[in-house]
């Protein structure tokens, strides 16, 4: 069941994301000690970074976040990584620079800090500096030639939403010698604005991870497949253990958690990791090669779908009073009979399939036209 | 209590105690307990100095600084502190002033106090007056530009392209006379935000005029020369200061002849403090990550010294970038450029 990536054997495809949920030697032991199979660190600069208060803000499952960096000296560091017992946990450091020679200073001292692959964060969401990164593809191919030819170990890249969806810059990584991606970063995000003090309620852009970043997060590990030749670690929004098989079946080779641990705690590692493994035993696979990419024979590019004349069909009938299917049809397709049933105009409907999600007792399937 | 009457106190030889302290491993478990519990017991610490001359380390790092009253100087000194401290190694601040000669005379001092290594910066030195580097085999990393013999690892901002993005800023605000405020002590510094600064200049292919001009490093010495361009009738459009108290005087002198900024005169700096976004209107400056730039030399320097014995060392060259920082001296009127760049 082990997976290979670029070379380092994980014991399952779990990783931990950089955040601050591994920012010490303490909270990455609770990492490993829960069962992941690689932590990487909360990202590492030349210069201890002091948080600001407050720098987390929660909306529903969704966090956003302004801490860019660790707060601890590497210095600090050093002893916190020496303080870990490891098992057969590997740990990525994750560091920042702002130019290809402070990379590379700063990979070849996690190197030496004993990290077993090296975590390259270009494109924060949080500060514009990171933006202009982005924008330049050329600076990025250097950091990350930077990097890689600072250690013998592997380095990962963590790109944005944006970088990974841009294939001279994703080109470019490759040819410096990267051969694993993590994607995506946070998105760049904003709390509400305080109307009646017409404030902002966050003092500058945040990173908005969570639930809502995972179809984001999904589209672009399909596309990161089918377009390059990277290994990805794919992270946004996994809570369960169904969200990581999603994106290994999109063709990832291994997943890895973040924002679930500030919303659940260490304890959703090993619930994530036991329902995985059922699922896995309960389907008779041995490996995760077996299930790998499977799901991305069955998509196809928007322009080569051809309409299908399908229609809104109610499997029972229906005398709630709930009328969300009513409200939510643009086509006025759904209205009720004289006995108060509901009723669905083939005429009108145009099988968009917006009721048939909605319905809170799923009582409206999409089908073929009884008529035809 | 000296180290003869805790060898007494323990039963053994000199040498054993000095074995227990610096080769433990060649002494037998129960005879290291137990000088350890006596040296704990008379709350012995062992002389630095005098540990230095028999092992060859004094727990000392050297650091010659051009000038210590500068406020970026004290970031990068702060910085060295700070990795300085988490190595339990203490720092020696010597006050080069500028001065060639004086630097020297530091290099001398600090070679025969027997540092564990030296950290230049802004060095003025020649390559023949740091050969005592090799000879001595005294660790040195060096924050500025120049290779100096001994001292191959440099970690350093690029000033040159610093000055040259904050200038291109002012062109791009369509700025027709851009001068230039530079230190009146050359420096290796000044002398990258001139090329920089010409550089941009020129680049605006004549449509961009400008002059260098020289003063004190302090806001009187900004005062004084603004003043002077103001009563010459030569005052620019912008003005680019080498740093923020000279940027601070201009200010001053701009509101005493009732000169409005930006208006009629723009002004940036290119050193950041924590007094540029609080004055009106707030300063655009360029951020230098000084105190980052400290912490890195130290930590480059002992690497040098940890791996000493080791492996062969490799010269590292590392370049930090600056951050513009867009306020509001220069024209600028969005939040979004003042948060960020």
């Amino acid at each position: 069941m082990s997976i290979d990536l670029n070379g380092l054997k994980l014991k399952n495809p779990i990783m931990i994301g950089a955040g601050p949920w591994a920012r010490d030697g303490m909270s990455i032991q609770k990492c490993i000690d829960a069962g992941a199979s690689a932590v990487t660190t909360e990202t590492i600069s030349l210069e201890a970074h002091k948080a600001l208060c407050p720098h987390m803000y929660s909306q529903e499952d969704n966090v956003l976040n302004i801490k860019m960096f660790s707060d601890l000296h590497l210095e600090r560091w050093e002893k916190e990584i020496e303080s870990i017992d490891r098992k057969d946990c590997k740990i990525i450091i994750s560091i920042w620079g702002s130019s290809a020679s402070e990379v590379s200073y700063l990979a070849s001292k996690a190197e030496r800090m004993g990290a077993d692959a090296i975590e390259l964060s270009l494109a924060s969401p949080i500060g514009a500096r990171n933006r202009m990164i982005v924008d330049k593809s050329s600076i990025v191919s250097e950091f990350a030639q930077a990097a890689v030819r600072a250690v013998s170990i592997p380095v990962f890249v963590k790109l944005s939403y944006e970088a990974g969806n841009t294939t001279a810059l994703t080109d470019s990584i490759y040819e410096a010698g990267v051969k694993v991606v993590s994607a995506i970063d946070g998105l760049r995000g904003m709390m509400d604005i305080d109307v009646e003090n017409q404030t902002a309620k966050m003092p500058t852009y945040g990173g908005y991870t969570g639930a809502n970043i995972r179809p984001i997060s999904l589209a672009t590990t399909a596309s990161l497949k089918q377009n390059t030749a990277f290994q990805i670690c794919s992270v946004g929004g996994i809570t369960n253990y169904e969200h990581v098989l999603g994106y290994i079946m999109l063709g990832a080779q291994a997943t890895q958690l973040a924002s679930v641990i500030q919303l659940e705690g260490y304890p959703a590692i090993e619930r994530i990791l036991n329902d995985l493994d059922d699922w896995m035993s309960s389907h008779c696979h041995n490996d995760y090669s077996e299930i790998r990419g499977v799901a991305l024979s069955t998509l196809s590019a928007f322009e080569d779908i051809g309409p299908q004349p399908f229609k809104a069909i109610l499997s029972e009938t229906c005398l709630e009073d709930c009328n969300i299917c009513e409200q939510c049809c643009l086509y006025f397709a759904i209205g009720r009979n004289n006995k108060n049933e509901l009723t669905i105009s083939e005429q009108l409907c145009t099988g968009c399939g917006l009721c048939a999600g909605r319905c809170p007792q799923n009582k409206i399937e999409i089908g073929w036209s009884q008529k035809i | 209590m000296n180290i003869k009457e805790i060898a007494k106190e323990a039963g053994v030889s000199v040498a054993t105690i000095s074995r227990v302290m610096n080769h433990p491993e060649q002494v037998l478990p129960e005879t290291c307990a137990r000088v350890l519990a006596v040296m704990k017991k008379h709350n012995y610490i062992p002389n630095l100095f005098a540990r230095g001359l028999n092992l060859g380390e004094t727990k000392t790092i050297a650091l010659l600084v051009p000038n210590i009253e500068s406020a970026i100087y004290q970031m990068v000194i702060s910085g060295i502190e700070t990795v300085a401290l988490s190595k339990e190694h203490s720092v020696l601040l010597c006050n080069t002033r500028c001065d060639a000669l004086t630097e020297r005379g530091y290099i001398e001092m600090v070679v025969s106090r027997q540092v564990d290594g030296i950290i230049l910066v802004a060095s003025l030195l020649e390559e023949k007056h740091t050969e005592v580097l090799i000879e001595k085999d005294i660790p040195c990393v060096h924050i500025g530009k120049k290779v100096l013999k001994g001292c191959h690892d440099r970690c350093y901002i690029n000033y040159a392209d610093d000055a040259n993005k904050m200038t291109s800023y002012l062109v791009s605000h369509g700025y027709e006379t851009i001068d230039l405020l530079l230190e009146e002590k050359k420096n290796e510094v000044q002398e990258q935000i001139g090329k920089g600064y010409k550089a941009a200049i020129s680049e605006a292919l004549g449509y961009v005029h400008g002059n260098i001009h020289f003063a004190e490093n302090s806001v009187q010495g900004g005062y004084i020369q603004c003043e002077k361009l103001i009563e010459e009738k030569l005052l620019p459009r912008a003005l680019l200061t080498s740093n923020d108290y000279q940027a601070l005087g201009v200010m001053k002198a701009a509101q005493v002849h009732e000169i409005k900024v930006p208006e009629e005169l723009a002004i940036a700096s290119m050193t950041d403090s924590q007094i540029c976004p609080i004055v009106q209107p707030p300063l655009t400056c360029m951020d230098i990550p000084a105190k980052r730039l400290g912490m890195l030399a130290a930590r480059m320097l002992f690497d040098i010294i940890e791996d000493k014995n080791i492996s062969p060392h490799i010269p590292q060259e590392v370049i930090l970038q600056s951050t513009l920082k867009i306020r509001r001296s220069c024209g600028n009127t969005k939040n979004i450029y003042e948060l960020f760049e």
